[in-house]
């Protein structure tokens, strides 16, 4: 996000956070709602059916799913080790952290788009049964935030170059890195209630 | 920065501009075109509704599918009510209050130079501009717009054969997932604006009642808008792609969608009103010159309604069949929403009580306000009571309290709003006798337009018919019709009065002053109309909005910048006033 194009309050913000995390949060609630409506369809749907998966219906890859929840876990532990490198003022780090967390933010997209074509090769068409439109359009709408998320660290690991960070740079980063935090928050999340319960 | 703004080439000043207060007006310019489609939209509603068996005045005009001889068929008047009710509640009703009024409003009156992210803010506007276009285009398209009411309810919406509507239903699902995406972008600047950018001195508890109504109601639209946006996604396949989340065929619920359609849009009639309250607060205060009665009290009922009412929505669905029981906790949610509706009302009339009222335009409609809210409000609680409602649901009586909730109380406190704020906006004075006139005509033929349809529901009138003579049981009724019908002609005709003053004073109005009414919150510390930057220096602010008639100081009103005079009634230290 860009900074202000006029400067705002001449003793810093009113709040306790400045601008752009306070924005990244708010922003970032609006997102979960997004999330709750989307499963909260899917409980009264599940509710409503007798038998759920329904029978006949290919079930998910839960080894696929497991494995995937660990890799997009594990770049956010990456991106964590790099942002506080920032802090600690150690570009070269962080631009390691930047670019781990984003291959491992490639790789699961990649992951969730061959989970995808597996199930749909075992006939888990997405207008078929409720079962199936849920899936994909919970895992399709995080897919979705998954992918910016990872372009979106990408760009910052190719722009990071210097041996030193800018503020506006440092702010960018950290909006990026809350929002990468919320993409794998909520794929735990999702990772339950698909997979597990 | 006057010169600085002079500077700006004309494209970056008016139309790519990220000047809050540009954008406020663009978004009130957007909003005003909408208003003429959607008042145009209901003049040929009430036309049919009146005299369904007489061709339509410039019916010839439209094509002779939707109008053989000037007729209006049943489809394209489903067609023509969804779209005035759409266009009215997501292109009027909303972006005027929290696009127009929220953009323009919140950095002035809270002493900030402009939005936390004005380029963010620019691009909520021109998000919404498309938006909006996409779902009155749809009017060109073969099969015409959505014809399906506002509430778009499936199975009706969910497949194309029931309505005969193709690309126009899709469309229109499309424009309000934008629009929604425009107003999420607002929310999350308002929120962050309000708390972070306030002026030194600028305590929660000593903003405007105007903030305090548009920062609450920027967090409804950020926790509901999503909600809609996901049950607007889910109809948008069933249509497209052929899932079946509302199909009972496919396993979908029907009644799914109306738990989750209205989750949002019972928020949002408070994201329709709550703008309008604090509109109608400052004002009510401002023209009585008396302290608003029970400021922390009003405060904290925005706060209530705000939250109670995600959990009322159930009120809607009454008659929808579904659990008894839970029915009647929303019928309990509902009645307690009045509690603080009717706060919000005494404290109201405690304000202008024994005031010195001046009878400016923008007063009278805020004196409108708080009656027709009344009305409405008592209509509402008739329908709150399930077993009343069983028998009002779907008449002209819902539409009677939509229509004084909305017209009569959101347009009212707009008509105000403009009125009150128009010379801080383009720095020229509105003709006060010919908005008298508008109001007092508006007035009238408001509740003689309105007033009838509670009759015409209680009668069993239902909503949503295309001819109520079809009825034998409606047919005594006619005349009552024909009666609202003439007089919703001449309200729509009034409204030229205000059009015509709205645009003549752009130019030939009065030069108004920094501060016309003698107000004290800070938008009328900057001049008029305020420069990029709004002020020449950020004020300090000493004390709450509404220091009228303070005992000791010698004008009757204590604008927040100026310390009252032998020790501020204020918590900060006193500095040196920027502004004589
Ligand atoms: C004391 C406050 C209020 C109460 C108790 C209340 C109650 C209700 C109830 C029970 C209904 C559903 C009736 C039915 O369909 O059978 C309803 C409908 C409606 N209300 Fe309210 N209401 C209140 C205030 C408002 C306000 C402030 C607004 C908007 C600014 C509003 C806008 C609407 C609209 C648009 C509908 C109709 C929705 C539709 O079916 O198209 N109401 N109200
Ligand atoms: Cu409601």
């Amino acid at each position: 996000m860009e900074s202000m194009a006029i400067p705002g309050r001449p003793d810093g913000p009113a709040g306790a956070l400045p601008n752009h995390r306070l924005a990244t949060f708010v922003f970032l609630m609006a997102g979960t709602m997004l999330f709750i409506g989307l499963v909260g369809a899917l409980i009264v749907l599940r509710y409503a059916m007798p038998q759920w998966p329904p029978p006949g219906v290919p079930s998910l890859p839960l080894g696929l799913g497991t494995f995937n929840t660990a890799v997009i876990l594990l770049s956010s532990i990456a991106l964590q080790r790099g942002v506080r490198a920032m802090r600690l003022l150690d570009a070269a780090a962080l631009r390691r952290g930047l670019t781990f967390a984003s291959v491992l933010g490639a790789l699961f997209v990649a992951l969730q788009a061959l989970q995808w074509s597996i199930l749909i090769g075992r006939g888990l068409s997405f207008a078929g049964t409720t079962y199936a439109s849920t899936f994909y359009v919970i895992s399709g709408a995080h897919a979705a935030h998954a992918l910016t998320g990872f372009l979106w660290l990408g760009a910052m690991a190719l722009r990071q170059r210097q041996a030193w960070v800018t503020d506006a740079m440092q702010r960018q980063i950290e909006v990026c890195a809350l929002f990468w935090h919320f993409v794998g928050l909520v794929w735990v999340f999702l990772y339950v209630v698909l997979y597990l319960l | 920065m006057s010169e600085h703004a002079h500077k700006t080439p004309f494209i970056r000043k008016y139309i790519f501009s990220t000047d809050h207060k540009v954008i406020g007006i663009q978004f009130l310019m957007m909003s005003l075109f909408f208003m003429i489609i959607g008042g145009l939209l209901a003049m040929m509603v009430r036309w049919q509704l009146g005299f369904p068996e007489k061709a339509m005045p410039l019916g010839t005009l439209f094509p002779d599918k939707l109008m053989p001889e000037g007729h209006m068929g049943p489809e394209f008047y489903n067609a023509v009510f969804t779209m005035h009710a759409s266009i009215m509640i997501f292109l009027v009703i909303i972006p005027i209050l929290a696009g127009a009024f929220g953009n323009f409003l919140v950095p002035l009156m809270i002493g900030a130079r402009d939005m936390a992210y004005p380029k963010l803010n620019m691009l909520s506007f021109w998000v919404a501009v498309p938006g909006g276009l996409l779902m009155a285009s749809s009017f060109f398209t073969d099969t015409g717009a959505a014809a399906t009411g506002w509430t778009a309810y499936p199975p009706l919406s969910a497949v194309a054969d029931y309505t005969g509507v193709t690309a126009g239903q899709s469309m229109w699902i499309g424009a309000v997932l934008i629009v929604g995406t425009a107003s999420i972008m607002g929310a999350v600047n308002y929120i962050t604006t309000i708390i972070n950018m306030r002026a030194p001195g600028m305590h929660l508890f000593r903003m405007p009642l105007t903030i305090w109504a548009l920062f609450i109601t920027a967090i409804l639209q950020l926790l509901a808008t999503p909600v809609l946006a996901s049950v607007m996604g889910m109809l948008l396949f069933d249509r497209t792609l052929g899932t079946h989340f509302f199909a009972p065929v496919g396993g979908g619920q029907v009644l799914m969608f109306q738990h989750m359609f209205w989750f949002y849009s019972h928020p949002a009639v408070y994201i329709m009103i709550l703008p309008a309250m604090g509109f109608v607060s400052d004002i009510l205060a401002t023209f009585s010159r008396k302290p608003i009665f029970g400021y922390k009290a009003m405060a904290f009922s925005i706060m209530g309604i705000a939250g109670l009412g995600f959990i009322v929505w159930g009120h809607h669905m009454f008659q929808s069949g579904m659990n008894p029981l839970l029915g009647t906790t929303f019928m309990a949610s509902t009645m307690v929403i009045a509690v603080p509706s009717a706060i919000k009302t005494f404290n109201w009339l405690g304000t202008i009580w024994r005031g010195s009222i001046r009878f400016t335009p923008a007063m009278l409609n805020a004196l409108a306000f708080v009656s027709t809210f009344i009305v409405g409000g008592l209509s509402g609680i008739f329908m709150a009571s399930t077993p009343v409602d069983m028998f009002i649901h779907d008449t002209y009586f819902i539409v009677a309290h939509i229509h004084y909730v909305l017209f009569g109380g959101s347009l009212f406190g707009v008509f105000a709003a403009i009125n009150y704020w128009y010379p801080k906006m383009f720095g020229r004075m509105m003709n006060e006798a010919v908005n008298t006139v508008h109001f007092i005509l508006t007035f009238i033929f408001f509740n003689l337009t309105f007033f009838p349809m509670h009759m015409l529901g209680m009668a069993g009138h239902m909503r949503r018919i295309a001819d109520p003579t079809a009825y034998d049981f409606l047919k005594p009724l006619q005349p009552l019709n024909e009666f609202i019908t003439i007089n919703a002609l001449i309200l729509g005709a009034v409204q030229v009065l205000f059009a015509g003053n709205f645009i003549i004073s752009l130019f030939a109005g009065k030069k108004a002053e920094r501060n016309p009414w003698h107000a004290n919150s800070l938008e009328w510390v900057a001049p008029s109309p305020p420069p990029h930057g709004n002020f020449e220096t950020i004020p300090t602010v000493y004390h709450g909005p509404y220091e009228f008639s303070v005992p000791g100081v010698v004008e009757d009103y204590l604008p927040q910048d100026r310390p009252a005079p032998g020790g501020a009634p204020s918590h900060t230290p006193s500095l040196s006033t920027a502004r004589a």
